[in-house]
């Protein structure tokens, strides 16, 4: 079976991400496909490659940089939650003319159109709390 | 075509569910599904008429919101109960909807491909 995600907390606040990562787990070891994993509002703090959790805890961000790269998962974010909240990539942060950016590879801004042509085609799961 | 349920249940202002969740919902729009829009609990308030934003500051979208029909939504529906609990009535509202029980509105949710929740 094919699954988007759509994931609605911040990754520290919440436990949502966190079960939102394993969920991908599970539905991947029963073979399974996650073909995207979009952010929005809070979602997006998972892509911040600024996130510095303590050396005990879960560094979130950077496992689903993992997953994504070895299963090749989109991890897409919704532009409009993303800027409004300081999640920029290079890109968005000349446009917008500010001095840095800090969104994590391989993370990408992209727009709720590109949510809805995926999650159409799958099944849909939301972590919103 | 895809049945996809909105369920806007947050009062307009205080945090940004409300139009984040509405901004999903015109990002929807733009494809061929067939889009239903409930209001609930305090989610009625997001259509009451004669909203100030100004002395707050913030963004008026109720113009959005009433705007809806244009925007190719199918139905647009509001939970009774949640409008009588706050003393509202469908005559105090920006768009025209169609009043639903909660347990039809169950239906709808069981009959819809997606379901989100704002």
């Amino acid at each position: 079976m094919n699954f988007s995600l759509l994931v609605k907390v911040a990754p520290f606040a919440h436990q949502g991400s966190l079960t939102a990562y394993r969920f991908c787990i599970a539905a991947l070891s029963s073979g399974h496909c996650i073909l995207q994993v979009f952010f929005y509002q809070d979602g997006v703090y998972n892509a911040s490659s600024l996130n510095t959790p303590a050396g005990d805890e879960i560094d979130l961000p950077m496992l689903w940089a993992e997953l994504a790269k070895i299963h090749g998962i989109e991890l897409s974010l919704c532009s409009a939650s993303a800027v409004r909240r300081g999640i920029l990539d290079a890109a968005y942060a000349e446009q917008f003319e500010k001095t840095a950016h800090n969104l994590l590879a391989p993370f990408k801004i992209a727009s709720l159109t590109r949510f809805f042509e995926v999650a159409s085609q799958n099944r849909l799961v939301v972590f919103e709390s | 075509m895809k049945r996809i349920l909105f369920i806007f249940r947050n009062p307009p202002y205080g945090n940004s569910t409300s139009s984040e969740g509405l901004d999903l919902l015109l990002g929807a729009s733009v494809f061929e599904f067939e889009l239903s829009l409930a209001f609930i609990d305090d989610g009625v308030f997001q259509i009451k008429y004669n909203q100030q934003t100004d002395p707050l500051g913030l963004k008026n979208f109720s113009a959005i919101l009433a705007a809806l029909p244009h925007y190719g939504i199918e139905h647009i529906y509001v939970e009774q109960e949640s409008l009588q609990k706050r003393g509202l009535l469908q005559t105090d509202l920006i768009i025209e909807t169609k009043l639903i029980s909660a347990a039809l509105l169950s239906d709808q949710i069981i009959s819809s491909d997606f379901v989100f929740h704002f």
